[in-house]
């Protein structure tokens, strides 16, 4: 996919001397050099692949960001605003493309236009990521409410995305909806293959996803990614209320950080979380730093 | 025999002149796709906001126009599926449009799809005046010399005629 909406420049020096399986995330800033973040590590690409001496990179223009926004949206940058609208765009294969540029606001953001800088973030799915924490998901067939916590582009998607697939793979006949508000975690309708039980809902808010989800599919559990407005607390509670299971991620760095987010509280509070899982960068992207019961005891990893 | 070999001369030399006019009623036909194609465009970009793939292939399935037909399919290969940015490819086959006209359409089929839904707009807006005009020049020159170039012909047969005969 990257291949269809990069320029053939950028996309032939990426693919020298890496495999796009270790690319984590392109950054193109107008005037700047291109950065790759490889298997953890930030580069410079150079017109020989990755190196990290600045004057050797590439610098991206405009005009480049134009382009692949225009391929991205399959020519029609127009009838994509919606997401502009929201800072991303996702396109096939679950790539997501961070924009910033001059926003365009007339009481509501209109659009984003003049795009200046771009982050594109490429999904990967590895397989087995969660099965060291698997059996806090689920034990002895009983389901946890889950929630992942780890700073952005900690490997939250991933750990989620394999954590459907294992529940799966493992036999369990749960019936899982995936709220995808940024169509990141399935890559939309041809993307990742991730079991036999799974619906998913895309690009559609979270919270308006989940009640829906709850409404018409009957799940036995709910997957959504990155929790954040007030709304979603709210389809959450309602969605755990009603005996649905819910597996969620969420930014931040620590527990502690956690219990600063006020919007958290309620939940900690009620203790609507069985289990809670850390991921940091420490030793690469996903690495487990700690599992925790409700109570926000570390019962797993580090020291305990 | 000599009646109609006059009648002959005649309505060949009609038909030839009428041929020499077919310029005139190809563009008309061209500008009145094209007028289409961007009231098409408008509403599509407003209101469904389909992908330009999907409009362009729907609209060429409905076109009466040949070589309108030939402009966007020339634009969808190269820009669309080939991603070639060469301006002189769009015109590849037609044959009919003067520089400027050609200037204002490769202007507009180059920024199509490239901008947000506003300024897309916009431009539609902008590009359809001209259209407009495009439309009513070509109108008034078919209208004007369809019928003068069949009457050439037909006298060009009579005088023909008349010397042959």
């Amino acid at each position: 996919m990257l291949k269809d909406i990069l320029p053939l420049k950028i996309y032939t020096a990426l693919t020298l001397k890496s495999s796009m399986m270790e690319i984590n995330e392109v950054r193109l800033r107008v005037g700047k050099p291109i950065s790759v973040l490889c298997n953890t590590k930030q580069y410079f690409l150079g017109e020989q692949g990755l190196c990290n001496n600045p004057n050797q990179a590439i610098f991206a223009t405009r005009d480049m960001l134009t382009d692949i926004v225009f391929k991205a949206s399959d020519f029609s940058i127009y009838s994509i605003n919606e997401q502009l609208k929201q800072g991303f765009i996702t396109v096939k294969g679950g790539v997501r493309i961070g924009v910033c540029g001059t926003v365009v606001k007339d009481e509501k953001i209109k659009t984003i236009n003049e795009f200046s800088s771009l982050c594109i973030r490429l999904p990967h799915l590895i397989k087995n990521a969660s099965l060291p924490i698997f059996n806090h998901v689920v034990n002895n067939g009983k389901l946890n409410n889950v929630l992942i916590i780890a700073p952005p582009g900690g490997g939250k998607t991933t750990m989620l995305r394999d954590i459907v697939y294992q529940l799966s793979y493992h036999g369990y006949p749960f019936n899982i909806f995936i709220a995808d508000e940024r169509g990141e975690i399935t890559a939309g309708v041809d993307g990742f293959n991730l079991g036999n039980f799974y619906d998913s809902l895309c690009f559609l808010s979270k919270s308006e996803s989940i009640l829906l989800g709850l409404r018409g599919m009957s799940p036995d559990i709910i997957v959504t990614d990155e929790l954040g407005a007030r709304e979603d607390f709210y389809a959450l509670k309602c969605a755990i209320n009603s005996g649905v299971k819910v597996i969620a991620t969420v930014h931040a760095s620590s527990i502690d950080e956690l219990k600063n987010k006020s919007e958290f509280a309620e939940l900690l509070e009620e203790k609507c979380f069985d289990r809670f899982v850390v991921l940091s960068k420490e030793n690469g992207v996903g690495t487990i730093e700690g599992v925790y019961k409700d109570n926000l005891t570390k019962i797993y990893g580090g020291s305990l | 025999m000599k009646i109609v070999m006059v009648v002959a001369v005649v309505v060949l030399c009609g038909v030839l002149g009428r041929g020499l006019a077919n310029s005139y009623v190809d563009r008309k036909k061209f500008f009145i796709e094209l007028r289409v194609f961007v009231l098409q465009l408008k509403s599509d970009i407003n209101f469904s906001m389909k992908k330009l793939v999907l409009i362009i292939d729907e609209v060429r399935s409905n076109t009466s126009s040949k070589i309108f037909e030939k402009l966007l399919s020339n634009y969808k290969q190269k820009y669309l599926i080939e991603n070639v940015d060469a301006n002189q490819d769009l015109f590849f086959g037609v044959d009919i449009l003067s520089e400027s006209e050609m200037a204002i359409m490769s202007d507009f089929f180059m920024n199509l799809g490239k901008t947000d839904v506003f300024n897309q707009n916009e431009m539609i807006n902008n590009f359809l005046k001209r259209v407009e005009e495009f439309n009513v020049g070509a109108k008034t020159d078919s209208d004007k010399y369809c019928p003068l170039y069949t009457k050439l012909g037909i006298l060009v047969g009579l005088f023909v005629a008349l010397i042959v005969v």
